[in-house]
């Protein structure tokens, strides 16, 4: 174990083409789909946090319980849904990294989503009412509000980044683990460990932990700078 | 502005007492207003409905257009000070160099321009009071709706604030504020609006401006457009004088008597309510007086008579 550790190492400082492509594959998913699901979650987390509509509760409620759905199961459903015999079956996108992006949108949402309702729900309630009484428009008031609220969205879009960075259930079914093509971090530590073949699971795992280091870092800078 | 038959609930679940329920309330567009009552009276609702940010259920809101509402505490953006008060003026999308021009004097005007690119987050009560009320000023707006404006500054920066209200009226902003703050309310107010469980509740009361000119044998001498009363003696500098309408007597002929002051007065209007008359009187200022429809008919009161009206100085109140 002592020597696997030891080639993990020398694959990272001889900047392996296949670790290095692995992480890259793995970072260009997760961030496709932060940046997805930020798009879909951001307005509705505004919404959630500034309305006050029927069924708001319900939601909430919803979203807080999806936060907790195991990845395979949200692998399944996209599974059945993209599949050859499912709805979007003649999309061909199973085994491709569209499905991976696909699948990680959807476990990304609920949290950003809810993480967005809180911090919004959070800020003083004469902000909306300030920005009314000096003119601002719709758009203007979303936009100021994401705006108010940014440290908090960083810390949700973060959370999301991180869920998605580490799962491994979604990959695996939606992606099918494919050399130089659909083939991540984690997927690959799962592979490699089973195989026995430890030295490239290590190397991964390592650049595992430095991102998720980076990621904490920034959300303790950013919740610092808020308060 | 009027508000006319106002009821405002704030759950629609809430059978009971409104929040608001007003028959009737006209406030000039000029000038200056208070509402005034103790907490939960219903005055930052009203404020809130003539803003325009509450619909009531029923009656009717004219002429409140073109306010701008201040809140008690007021929501500063995480920005500079001179880009909140820019905020409105980006919003409607003026020139990046009007902007500038209009920001500055309007920073200069509420001396806040040590303080042009401070972050909000490091001003203090008084600080955050004056951006918001430059921003808010920055608009031209006709109106100026301020939500208890001296709650979160301290004792000492109350008279402060009475100067920066005079301020925003010299540049022609009619202002509407909420207070519990009854000696603020009547230095700085034109008129008052006494509140309670959400209805205005009317003031019998004459609210005259002027100022102390005089100490005299241990009485203020307060003159009103000419006219000089004599007050109780309290140090203190004050802007206005309040009486009631029921602690005046009307005489037909000057007597002696050991109240301080006898005005001289003209009758310029009279008014049936209920049982009473209410009798419009100038004598150098307009001041109103209760009577009784009995004593009115009695005196035979007619507008333009020539009538005496008694006052006891300790009936007076100085603010």
């Amino acid at each position: 174990m002592d020597g696997a550790f030891v080639q993990a190492i020398k694959l990272l400082i001889s900047l392996d083409k296949e670790t290095y492509f692995i992480a890259g594959t793995s970072l260009r998913f997760a961030l496709s789909s932060t940046l997805l699901s930020a798009i879909i979650s951001l307005p509705i987390g505004v919404l959630l946090g500034l309305s006050n509509f029927r069924g708001r509760r319900s939601i909430i409620a919803v979203l807080n319980t999806l936060m907790a759905m195991p990845t395979v199961v949200i692998g399944l459903f996209v599974y059945s849904l993209i599949s050859r015999q499912g709805s979007l079956g003649y999309l061909g996108l199973l085994f491709n990294p569209p499905a991976i992006i696909i699948g990680q949108t959807v476990l990304a949402f609920p949290i950003i989503a809810s993480m967005v309702n809180t911090s919004i729900g959070r800020l003083d309630g004469n902000l909306r009412e300030t920005l009314v009484t000096l003119g601002a428009g719709r758009t203007r008031i979303f936009f100021t509000i994401l705006w108010e609220a940014r440290f908090s969205l960083v810390t949700a879009l973060l959370a999301g980044f991180g869920r998605v960075i580490g799962e491994v259930g979604v990959s695996m079914m939606l992606g099918g683990n494919i050399r130089w093509w659909t083939r991540t971090i984690t997927t690959t530590i799962s592979l490699e460990t089973s195989k026995g073949q430890f030295e490239l699971a290590l190397a991964l795992g390592i650049v595992l932990m430095v991102i998720a280091f980076i990621v904490n870092f920034i959300t303790h800078w950013t919740v610092k700078h808020e308060s | 502005m009027k508000v006319e038959n106002i009821v405002f609930r704030y759950s629609s679940a809430d059978s009971g007492r409104p929040a608001l329920n007003l028959e009737l309330l006209e406030l000039p567009r000029s000038g200056c207003h208070a509402l005034l009552g103790p907490n939960g009276c219903g005055k930052t609702t009203l404020l809130k409905i003539l803003a325009g940010f509450l619909v009531p259920e029923s009656g009717r809101v004219e002429g409140n257009e073109d306010g701008v509402l201040v809140h008690q505490h007021p929501y500063l953006l995480s920005a500079s000070v001179f880009n909140n008060v820019a905020y409105g003026l980006k919003v409607r999308r003026i020139s990046k160099k009007e902007i500038e021009q209009r920001v500055d004097a309007e920073l200069e005007r509420w001396g806040l321009s040590e303080l042009r690119n401070r972050h909000c987050m490091h001003l203090s009560g008084g600080e955050r009071q004056r951006t918001a009320i430059a921003r808010a000023m920055v608009l031209n707006p006709a109106i100026l709706l301020l939500d208890e404006p001296t709650a979160s500054i301290d004792p000492d920066n109350v008279t402060h604030m009475e100067g920066l209200i005079d301020e925003v009226i010299k540049a022609g902003t009619a202002v509407v504020f909420s207070t519990h703050h009854v000696d603020f309310a009547y230095r700085v107010a034109d008129s008052i609006n006494r509140m309670h469980h959400g209805r205005i509740v009317a003031t019998p009361e004459n609210v005259i401006s002027g100022s102390v000119v005089d100490r005299d044998e241990g009485f203020n001498i307060f003159d009103a457009a000419g006219t000089r009363i004599h007050c109780p003696g309290r140090d203190g500098d004050f802007k206005r004088i309040v009486f009631s309408a029921n602690d005046v007597i009307l005489l037909r002929e000057k007597i002696n008597s050991s109240a301080r002051n006898v005005l001289d007065s003209t009758v310029v209007s009279l008014e049936a309510e209920g049982q009473n008359v209410i009798v419009g009187l100038n004598c150098g200022f307009d001041f109103r007086v209760r009577v009784s429809s009995d004593s009115a008919e009695e005196l035979k009161l007619q507008s333009g008579d020539n009538i005496y009206a008694l006052l006891k100085s300790s009936s007076i109140r100085q603010y």
